[in-house]
């Protein structure tokens, strides 16, 4: 059994913002082996960048309150520990890559340097040792003229390459998991394909467990193992990524599958989930999704529990657990 | 309705910008010899990636830059030509931008946004179309009630400030109407319906759209005919059903091949 590096149990975790409450995250759960890439989808305001800063407890202190729950990462307690353990963890054995790698690099230092700072940082390496990992690193992503690259500045160069860039920068401390939080979506679709074959050949090679934050379900199925859907802030399903996106089982995960234009039939109007999207100040109690659901029954004004379907495969939902599939 | 003859004929037009950096001069050749041609009442599609010029040419359609050469006819008459605008059929031709956020002016109400574009058109025009039963119908007919007419842009969400977007492109009875990735900004589920909507819209209404996109899906979905842009020139020009199934150049096939699909093996 491979030792998971980030289990995520039952945490739920509110915003305190103008005087209300927002419920944001509820029961959230998962779990990432160490060379596992693991996608976590949904829609805006689903709950997955909060997922992946709370990790790492980057949510502004002063309005997160913390409800419930745990985060073990690589055998700490996150949320029981202080600031300066998480401090030393960040950047060293949890990397980063986000989604804009413009903003996640320092316009007035060349590339060179900045890489240098964070080798330097997280390493006991001399000055020309870490300036020979600078070389080193950026080879390894595959920038074609390291010694060039190093010497531009960020705004020098193209998305794709600046993006390689901050993986570099994210890879340089060899980290246990990387957390990419929609690390190509500013990309172009042929750099895209690029980008997500460096972060599976790192993540293959180095042993790396990745967290892939997506909205597009093609960058998950094509890049992950397993997948957690979230809405609202709740993992409504969660699985081996052939049996989710092939087999949803949750009404929500398969009106999503089914709103995509890629296999619909031209002459008939795509499907639509009906509704809007709860009101997270006063989170409806039972089930998140009965009010778009076209399967609810009584039970739904109960929250189901995530429920196995079989090994590999959890949903949060009453119709599907009574129907069958056993638990 | 007359499907089947040009709307828009765009003849080998090209731009080039020109920027001075510390007195170092730099070209780039965003339009390269371009031509196509959009048929009455069909949805054409322009695909590819950033920097291949696709926006260029819809700012280029819309009159918000000038040609250096070559021509567009549009309806029969040439509105672009390299020595500038010889007449913008304003009304005739709108746009909807990406992204709805920046697109609607914040301090405007809802109802001042829709009715924004007639004050462009011909007082001839404005009688004909522009009267308040006609915000009150577009409104409608884009998925919203009149009673949002009076709210302001920062009220709404992403999906719902889009259809503002639309509304307000179709006040004018647009004979084109020019979509610059209008879905993507928008999450999947909310992007189904306003795919839906443009599409129903276009039914109705008979208007011929130019569907500027890097989305294959949407692109597969909605497009009659297809050109892809690379690096500034138009690299191969079919149909749907052709380009997707038997792409001819190799940018295209690459282009094709990267798109991440979870369909791949259950192709209809």
């Amino acid at each position: 059994m491979i030792p998971l590096i980030l289990e995520i149990q039952n945490l739920s975790l509110s915003f305190r913002t103008g005087g209300s409450e927002v419920s944001i995250l509820k029961n959230v759960k998962m779990q990432i082996a160490s060379g596992e890439i693991v996608g976590l989808v949904g829609e805006s305001g689903s709950g997955k960048s909060v997922t992946a800063l709370a990790i790492s407890k980057l949510l502004p202190e002063k309005i997160t309150r913390f409800i419930s729950g745990s985060i073990n990462f690589d055998g700490n307690d996150i949320l029981k520990s202080d600031e300066s353990t998480v401090a030393k963890l960040r950047g060293k054995r949890i990397g980063f890559v986000f989604q804009e790698p413009m903003t996640a690099l320092n316009p007035t230092m060349t590339i060179g340097n900045q890489l240098f700072h964070v080798i330097r940082r997280h390493s006991n390496l001399s000055k020309s040792e870490a300036r020979l990992r600078v070389r080193k690193s950026l080879e390894e992503v595959l920038i074609s003229k390291p010694e060039i690259v190093e010497n531009q500045y960020p705004f020098q160069l193209s998305g794709g390459m600046r993006q390689r860039v901050v993986i570099a920068m994210a890879m340089s401390a060899n980290p246990a998991l990387l957390i990419a939080d929609e690390p190509t979506t500013a990309l172009d679709v042929t750099v895209q394909a690029e980008i997500l074959s460096l972060i599976e050949r790192l993540a293959k090679e180095h042993g790396t467990a990745v967290l892939l934050i997506s909205h597009d379900l093609g960058v998950i199925a094509k890049t992950c193992s397993r997948v957690t859907v979230l809405y609202a802030g709740e993992v409504v399903e969660s699985g081996n990524v052939v049996d989710v996106l092939r087999n949803p089982r949750h009404p929500y995960t398969q009106a999503l599958i089914r709103s995509l234009p890629d296999i619909a039939v031209r002459e008939r109007s795509l499907e639509t989930i009906e509704g809007e999207f709860p009101d997270l100040r006063d989170r409806p109690s039972g089930c998140i999704y009965a009010p778009r659901c076209p399967k609810k029954f009584e039970k739904c004004t109960h929250s189901p529990t995530l429920i196995n379907i079989d090994s590999s495969h959890e949903v949060a939902c009453w119709a599907e657990q009574s129907t069958g599939g056993g638990a | 309705m007359r499907k089947g003859d040009p709307l828009l004929s765009v003849n080998s037009i090209n731009k080039t910008f020109v920027t001075q950096n510390r007195g170092i001069r730099s070209e780039n050749h965003a339009v390269k010899s371009v031509s196509f041609e959009i048929m009455r009442g069909e949805v054409f599609g322009l695909v590819g990636e950033s920097g291949s010029g696709k926006s260029t040419i819809a700012n280029l359609l819309m009159n918000l830059e000038t040609l250096d050469s070559g021509e567009m006819v549009f309806d029969g008459t040439v509105i672009a030509a390299s020595k500038g605008i010889s007449k913008f059929p304003y009304g005739d031709i709108q746009i909807v931008f990406q992204d709805p956020r920046s697109s609607l002016d914040p301090r405007l109400s809802v109802r001042d946004i829709i009715e924004e574009p007639l004050r462009r058109v011909s007082i001839a025009r404005k009688r004909e179309f522009g009267n308040s039963s006609d915000v009150l119908k577009l409104i409608q007919a884009v998925g919203l009630r009149e009673e949002h007419l009076d709210r302001k842009p920062h009220q709404f969400s992403g999906g719902q400030r889009q259809r503002i977007a639309i509304a307000r492109a179709l006040i004018t009875r647009p004979k084109l109407v020019v979509l610059d990735e209008p879905t993507s900004a928008l999450d999947i589920s909310v992007q189904a319906q306003v795919i839906n909507l443009l599409k129903s819209l276009q039914d109705e209404l008979g208007l011929t759209y130019l569907f500027i996109s890097h989305n294959m899906g949407v692109v597969k979905y909605l497009c009659d005919r297809v050109g892809v842009l690379y690096q500034g020139e138009l690299v191969e020009v079919e149909a749907n059903e052709t380009i997707f199934s038997v792409p001819k150049q190799d940018y295209t096939k690459k282009l094709l091949a990267s798109v991440p699909s979870m369909f791949e093996d259950m192709e209809m």
